[in-house]
């Protein structure tokens, strides 16, 4: 057998040993998944000065509705089409479409973004629910509605289908981050020496612990997966593609994590490290804050956090409901850091005296 | 470093196992650690490496291993340049200085993961983890986690771990370091026993009488250079200086002693010292005297005072 898979096994075992490294690495995750994850993102989204609004083009009413929305500073409207308004928030791009219709306005919002979508509503209803000069007095009042633009029917209780992507970011960065101090701990115990002075080559060391945390990530994943499926009713309509968002979102985070387990001497050093950059990177895409609240230049930095396009990569898997062509952007992202970074500290790996 | 180089520093041409280090250097920033080394094991034989703290002897069992590589020099295992080579460190067993175990693993199970490593077909694997578990001593705790062992279980664990792929060179980097002389003497029959096997060692030490008892040939390393080598009889003979005679006599009618040399006298007390070639020498020189003695001491020069007088008696501390 391969030498980075007795590496890996012999990881596992230990990690199976240390009953409080086994909480904090597997379970811990799984609960800050559940909780924090949900509550992040049901609870934070949408407070946020400016809210992307698509107008729809074309229709009496709409000059009069883009009007008085551009009055609102609060909102960046764009305009489109009704397919492509569509599109740019069923892709996560815009937090809503409006419509002008002869009775009112119909609003498409992405079911994620509560806060942004009542803000959004508000505004709305407050043009169109104004009369104008030529309606008359007694005509019936005019009315917004709203549609999802999701297929959520088919994609089990709506909560779960849209925690489910925070949730398993939260329990990767949790694994991540546990077991980014695992190749300090070997220079530290000694083993590092004996490890090097093997017949293997030191990439097979780093593959080892990658493959370790890449197992744990997956038991991790898997758990949270299986929770959503059986406990809290969630059905994926497509799993092939959630599975390649998982592992492409795993292989980013688990190349990320050994690098960061080489940017430090001591176990310290790079747990705290570790924890610092795995939470400015959820922060940055939108796993902690989200991304509505951050100015445009943020925004552009966001794109630079493996967090962001693993997000939408498993929104895109599960309720966005991407097509491979779409899938393959984020998964791309993701799996292209996942090389760059394994290789980087492979190099580093390959100078670090023991 | 050419072939036709190589057969200048290792005359004997076809020397089969021996270890062979040239020019080796290794350097830290501005600090040279390891200084032009050059020294030769032949095979089956046991070199030890005597230093102060901040010698050089950890880089060079370091470099030896491969763990680390060097600036500039050549290290030759028999007729293969190494340690690079995967070929090479499958002949190699490294101990390090530290206990280098998995404390959360078995002692058996420590003995197979290195054992793998090293190349170890799965069909033997097991019979080497019971030998492994025999040289160590540890039959008995094989299932035991090494975190439960004591000091001097885990450092014969720790020399097993690095025999069993049957290594023809043993690079030992302090083994000893803190434990009982019960787990002392264990180690120190394994390793003789692994020397009977042909078995090729480089043994690094603090201790003057584990050099002294295991190794056929020392070599004195102090700021990454070789200060001095040869057998412990060669090093006391060339550097370990004259004998001292220490008596005290029952009157201090005669403190004077006839021959030559300095001598110290001191007529409160009874006593007088002086320096000899031999323990002979300085007898017959106080015999002649007449005088009877009260007490008489005798320092024969060691390998200790050999490592004094050449690497000096003040504090390292780096």
């Amino acid at each position: 057998m391969n030498a980075a898979v007795w590496l890996a096994l012999k990881d596992l075992r230990l990690l199976a040993r240390d009953r409080v490294a086994l909480f904090w690495v597997l379970g811990f995750p799984i609960i800050f998944a559940l909780f924090l994850g949900s509550v992040l993102r049901a609870g934070l989204r949408g407070e946020q000065a400016r809210v992307a609004l698509v107008v729809v083009s074309g229709g009496a009413g709409a000059p009069r509705l883009v009007q008085g929305l551009r009055a609102d500073p609060r909102l960046a409207l764009h305009s489109a089409d009704r397919e492509r308004a569509r599109e740019l928030v069923r892709r996560g791009e815009a937090a809503a479409y409006v419509e002008a219709t002869d009775w009112g306005a119909l609003l498409g919002l992405d079911p994620t973004r509560a806060m942004e979508a009542a803000f959004v509503r508000e505004a709305v209803t407050g043009i169109v629910a104004r009369p104008t000069a030529d309606s008359a007095a007694n005509a019936p009042s005019a009315r917004v509605e709203t549609i999802s633009v999701t297929k959520h029917a088919s994609a089990g209780p709506r909560e779960t289908a849209y925690v489910y992507p925070a949730a398993v970011l939260w329990g990767l960065i949790g694994c991540a981050a546990c077991f980014a101090i695992s190749m300090v701990t070997e220079r530290t115990q000694g083993t590092f020496s004996r490890l090097s002075a093997a017949p293997i080559r030191r990439s097979a060391i780093l593959s080892g612990k990658a493959l370790a945390c890449a197992i744990a990530c997956l038991v991790v994943t898997g758990t949270i997966t299986l929770l959503a499926l059986l406990v809290f009713g969630a059905r994926f309509e497509r799993p092939l593609a959630l599975v390649v968002s998982l592992l492409s979102a795993t292989a980013c985070f688990v190349g990320v994590t050994m690098l960061l387990s080489l940017l430090g001497r001591t176990e310290q050093s790079v747990a705290g490290a570790g924890w610092a950059v795995l939470i400015v990177m959820a922060m940055l895409g939108g796993g902690m804050v989200p991304l509505s609240f951050m100015p445009d230049w943020l925004l552009g930095v966001s794109d630079l956090s493996p967090a962001k396009w693993s997000m939408l990569a498993l929104e895109g898997a599960t309720w966005r409901h991407f097509s491979y062509r779409e899938l393959a952007l984020p998964c791309g992202v993701l799996l292209s850091t996942a090389l760059v970074a394994f290789v980087t500290g492979a190099a580093l790996l390959s100078r670090t005296r023991p | 470093m050419t072939e036709r180089a190589f057969g200048v520093l290792h005359p004997r041409s076809g020397a089969g196992d021996g270890l062979w280090i040239q020019s080796l250097t290794k350097r830290y920033g501005n600090r040279v650690a390891v200084d032009q080394l050059e020294m030769s094991v032949p095979s089956g034989t046991c070199l030890g490496l005597l230093g102060p703290n901040g010698a050089g002897k950890s880089t060079t069992m370091s470099l030896l291993a491969g763990v680390m590589t060097p600036d500039a020099g050549t290290i030759r295992y028999g007729t293969e340049a190494g340690p690079a080579s995967f070929k090479v460190r499958r002949s190699l067993g490294f101990v390090p200085q530290s206990i280098a175990l998995y404390q959360d693993l078995s002692a058996e199970e420590n003995l197979s993961l290195f054992g793998r490593l090293h190349g170890v077909a799965a069909k033997h694997i097991a019979a080497r983890v019971r030998s492994g578990l025999a040289l160590a001593g540890l039959v008995e705790h094989a299932s035991r986690r090494v975190r439960s062992f004591s000091g001097g279980m885990q450092r014969r664990l720790n020399l097993a771990c690095a025999t069993l792929h049957e290594p023809r060179y043993l690079l030992l980097d302090e083994p000893t370091v803190g434990v009982d002389p019960h787990s002392r003497e264990h180690i120190f029959s394994a390793i003789e026993g692994l020397k009977a096997q042909g078995v090729t060692v480089v043994y690094s030490t603090h201790y003057m009488e584990e050099a002294e008892r295991l190794c056929d040939k020392i070599a004195i390393i102090d700021r990454g250079r070789v200060i001095a080598e040869g057998t412990k009889d060669e090093l006391v003979k060339l550097h370990g200086g004259p004998f001292r005679v220490e008596a005290q006599l029952r009157t201090e009618s005669n403190l004077r002693i006839v021959g030559s040399g300095p001598v110290t006298a001191c007529p409160e007390t009874r006593t007088l010292a002086f320096e000899c070639d031999s323990a002979a020498e300085g007898l017959s020189r106080l015999l002649r005297e007449g005088d009877e003695l009260s007490q008489l001491v005798i320092r024969r020069p060691t390998l200790e005072t050999v490592f004094l007088a050449l690497t000096g008696r003040s504090l390292r501390d780096t």
